[in-house]
């Protein structure tokens, strides 16, 4: 493929296989979208002034843009409020687009690195977010050193732990699943 | 149409049948004469993308299905008056060498003469249509490469009848085309052009693009938008139903420049206002839906029954909202794209209310008209004919009147403008309702008050 300049989209790089990962990945009603715009005007993440913000994100989607989607962070960006969901007037689910082309770039390894010590979390202990040192707070205040989740029960861990197995992470995670 | 006389209710219509050199009494439409012809010359029907012959019939669906002769380009006419001799009878006789037979209608007359037809209606509807606009005007459109057409060719090329059959082929080369761009308001929405919008393009591009898609799934389609307008009924889910199957959708985005590639290709150039990010690609073939225009002579045709054209050559309802049939002529109505641009059930509409506007205003046989109108006094008139040339509706004549050559007003025609009254050196024509005497209490009232 011959090389756009920087500032041109060259739109000979579509690619319908994309597409229909996307559609494949939850993102069913993708095309669907007329560009509307009221995702936008209700994102949190569009309203703090994140330049690549949800509709755009949509309309590279349509267009099967993948390398536009996946050289840019802004899909990790998301704060999954769901606003978009409840107010999109063709019911494209904005919100199952931008988990679409997370699943998508997992796998190709092309998200931050912040999200593997997550992934690494929820295996190990059942929570994506697992700050370090939180025993001698909990203490302080009087709580049991561990929370009552999965952490605190072994058993139920390793059980957990034999669903994710089950499940896609087994084919993206960049550890090993023991 | 050569010469129109009268007015609502009784106009004389004097109609040139064009001579078409083949008897269509005789003539079963069986098209061996279109077959046989050694004339072989552009297709007009097919915006020349393939060729007719010089006797043919004008396009497979035409109704009454007759041949013509085309007589600028047929053999026996350019050499009969070349040296007094016909070279070429072929599509009469045959060829009897070849055992090829001519017509077997015996109708091909090359004595046919243009014929005059005299007719007399009560009311006329216009409806001569639009004409499509060229890709010429567009130089950053490269007009010049033949795999740059319009859309009304991309039209034949995809019917059935059409230059290839109904196949998808580049006309450059032949090779079927895997990406295609179409590029919407081609003239349309543009000052240098047509101000106006066409308001068929978007949707008869979506209609292209969904063709496309049913038919070849494959093709990558990419539509060029100022933005995308589809009112009408069922037309906003016809969109979004296209959209589904896949036809790419570039909004804001009209194409600065579609160039020529060494390799044959087009790059087009564009912009995504959704992307916020200038766009190209490289397409095989490029679609311009071009503009609507009025049709070729509609002003003559405007002229012979006094109806008006507007700023952009349409001719012009009397009232958009009120009176979108008639025209400033009464009796003169008009149907379908020779007001403006519209789409086919428009068309249909405005041409039934057409027709029942003609029934409404014949059928009792007697017609109302306003009492605004104006009238000579012949014994005040002085004869010069100041009056006559100014009547924008050709309402006034001299006729005699006591060995004079007096003023007369056809209240049938007059519209009531009054432009006659107040140019009237003697001040022999009354306006009524618009009196000197009552303009003058008017004004004494509005000072009083």
């Amino acid at each position: 493929m011959e090389e756009s300049s920087v500032n041109v989209i060259n739109l000979n790089q579509c690619d319908e296989e994309f597409i229909k990962e996307l559609e494949k990945f939850g993102a069913e009603e993708l095309k669907e979208c007329i560009q509307c715009g009221k995702c936008a005007s209700t994102c949190p993440m569009a309203l703090a002034g994140l330049d690549f913000y949800i509709k755009r994100i949509i309309h590279a989607a349509t267009l099967g843009l993948k390398d536009v989607l996946l050289e840019d962070s802004s899909v990790w960006g998301c704060q999954s409020c769901n606003r978009c969901v409840e107010i999109c007037p063709m019911d494209v689910k904005p919100y199952e687009v931008i988990q679409a082309v997370r699943r998508a770039a997992v796998r190709v390894e092309s998200c931050p690195a912040n999200t593997y010590e997550g992934l690494r979390n929820l295996y190990k202990n059942g929570h994506a977010v697992f700050p370090k040192g939180f025993e001698e707070r909990r203490k302080k205040v009087g709580l049991p050193e561990k929370p009552p989740t999965l952490v605190s029960h072994e058993e139920l861990r390793k059980k957990f732990q034999e669903v994710l197995k089950q499940t896609s992470l087994a084919d993206v995670a960049p550890f090993k699943l023991d | 149409m050569e010469e129109v006389k009268g007015y609502v209710g009784n106009f004389d219509i004097k109609i040139k049948k064009k001579a078409k050199y083949v008897d269509w009494d005789k003539c079963i439409g069986c098209g061996v004469c279109t077959e046989i012809c050694p004339v072989k010359v552009p297709n007009e029907y097919n915006y020349g993308l393939n060729q007719r012959r010089a006797a043919y019939i004008e396009y497979p669906q035409a109704v009454p299905k007759k041949a013509v002769i085309d007589e600028p380009n047929c053999l026996y006419f350019k050499t009969f008056k070349k040296t007094g001799k016909p070279a070429c009878q072929i599509c009469e006789k045959g060829i009897p060498a070849k055992n090829i037979q001519g017509c077997p209608a015996d109708a091909i007359k090359f004595d046919d003469r243009d014929e005059f037809v005299d007719i007399k209606v009560g009311a006329v509807i216009i409806a001569t249509g639009f004409k499509p606009m060229s890709k010429t005007h567009f130089k950053e459109y490269s007009p010049q490469s033949p795999d740059v057409i319009t859309s009304m060719e991309f039209e034949r090329i995809l019917s059935a009848t059409g230059p290839t059959g109904g196949e998808l082929k580049r006309p450059s080369d032949g090779t079927k085309p895997k990406t295609i761009a179409m590029i919407s308001c081609v003239g349309s929405r543009d000052e240098r052009y047509h101000s106006y919008c066409s308001k068929v393009c978007c949707m008869y591009m979506l209609k292209h693009a969904r063709i496309l898609k049913e038919k070849y799934p494959y093709i990558n389609l990419y539509l060029f938008f100022i933005d995308v307008r589809t009112a009408g009924k069922d037309f906003e889910e016809f969109y979004v139903y296209t959209k589904g199957l896949g036809a790419k959708i570039i909004r804001g985005g009209r194409v600065s420049s579609v160039d020529e590639k060494p390799n044959g290709k087009l790059r087009v150039r564009g912009f995504d206002v959704d992307l916020g990010s200038p766009v190209e690609l490289e397409a095989d073939l490029v679609v311009l839906a071009t503009a609507i225009e009025p049709p070729d002579g509609v002003d003559d045709i405007g002229r012979l029954f006094s109806a008006t054209c507007g700023r952009e050559g349409f001719l012009r309802e009397v009232h958009t909202k009120l009176y979108p049939v008639e025209t400033a002529a009464r009796g003169v109505l008009i149907a379908g794209c020779v007001q403006g641009p519209k789409d086919i059930p428009e068309s249909i509409a405005q041409s039934r209310a057409a027709a029942s506007s003609a029934a409404s205003l014949i059928i009792p046989g007697k017609i109302k008209f306003e009492a605004i109108v104006s009238e000579v006094d012949r014994e005040k008139c002085s004869s010069c004919g100041v009056c006559v040339p100014l009547c924008p509706y050709s309402a006034i004549k001299i006729e005699t009147y006591k060995d004079k050559e007096k003023a007369k007003i056809e209240p049938a025609l007059c519209a009531g403008c009054g432009v006659c009254a107040s140019a009237c050196p003697s001040r022999a024509i009354t306006f009524h309702g618009f009196t000197t005497e009552q303009v003058i209490e008017q004004i004494s009232a509005l000072v009083e008050a």
